[in-house]
């Protein structure tokens, strides 16, 4: 790993936004933004893109059912070794029942998806990171 | 993010929807719509070209699972053209493709429809 991949990896890069689904392409904009600086394939960021947007969705929907205004969802990731891992996060009710085309897609897309219930909904996903080729 | 979905009505009865750009929970509604115009509208399908969409959601593959069901509920044909490479392969992945009539272009789909009503 160069040096400069080595201090791009020892960063962490997080975002909160409150539950609007408008904000959903913000996030894909900088978590895609954030993969290309660790010189992933197009096709692990557009995994990465569309497993994120399904964890964002489901906290949106789900995790404030009284209270959307009031509630935030809270995105992380980072690297560790050859792991891209990205966490979503909210404080609302716990996801129920783990099932659905958004949670099969993120297992499709995802080499490792992590559900835990404890004072509201964290996801933790891994993508093995496959560097581009070297042109 | 789209306000107002295109609908295209040809003289064969088919209509086009064409959305653009990335959809997802945003956009749903928007899209729910468009397809309910397009289906009502329709006399021989309905064909929604993606050629112009980069990124689809599971919350997007629902609205469109909604408006496969009511076309066929109206007794009209309904087909998905032009999808991304990487939609496709999510598509592929969750097994909707032996549920949506996938095209590669309009073209084709245009002709499999109106072949299909021959």
């Amino acid at each position: 790993m160069t040096e400069e991949k080595k201090e791009m990896s020892d960063m962490r890069f997080e975002m909160t936004i409150p539950c609007e689904p408008k904000l959903l392409l913000v996030v894909r904009l900088a978590l895609a933004a954030f993969a290309a600086t660790m010189d992933m394939t197009v096709k692990a960021i557009e995994d990465i893109k569309r497993a994120v947007t399904e964890a964002c969705t489901n906290a949106i929907q789900h995790a404030y059912p009284n209270t959307r205004q009031g509630g935030m969802v809270h995105i992380a990731c980072w690297v560790e070794g050859s792991n891209f891992i990205v966490e979503v996060s909210d404080e609302g009710v716990g996801m129920s029942s783990p099932e659905g085309l958004g949670i099969m897609i993120m297992r499709a897309l995802m080499d490792e998806v992590e559900i835990k219930v404890d004072r509201g909904t964290k996801v933790r996903m891994v993508k093995r990171i496959e560097i581009r080729d070297e042109e | 993010m789209i306000e107002r979905i295109p609908i295209e009505l040809r003289d064969d009865g088919i209509a086009i929807v064409s959305p653009k750009g990335e959809l997802d929970l945003s956009t749903a509604e928007a899209l729910r719509e468009g397809l309910r115009k397009a289906i009502s509208v329709a006399s021989v399908g309905v064909i929604v070209d993606l050629s112009r969409v980069n990124f689809m959601d599971s919350v997007t593959l629902g609205v469109l699972l909604g408006g496969m069901k009511k076309a066929k509920d109206k007794g009209i044909e309904f087909a998905l053209a032009s999808p991304s490479e990487h939609d496709r392969r999510v598509i592929s992945m969750v097994r909707l493709d032996s549920v949506f009539k996938l095209c590669d272009g309009l073209e084709e789909a245009i002709e499999q429809m109106l072949s299909s009503r021959r």
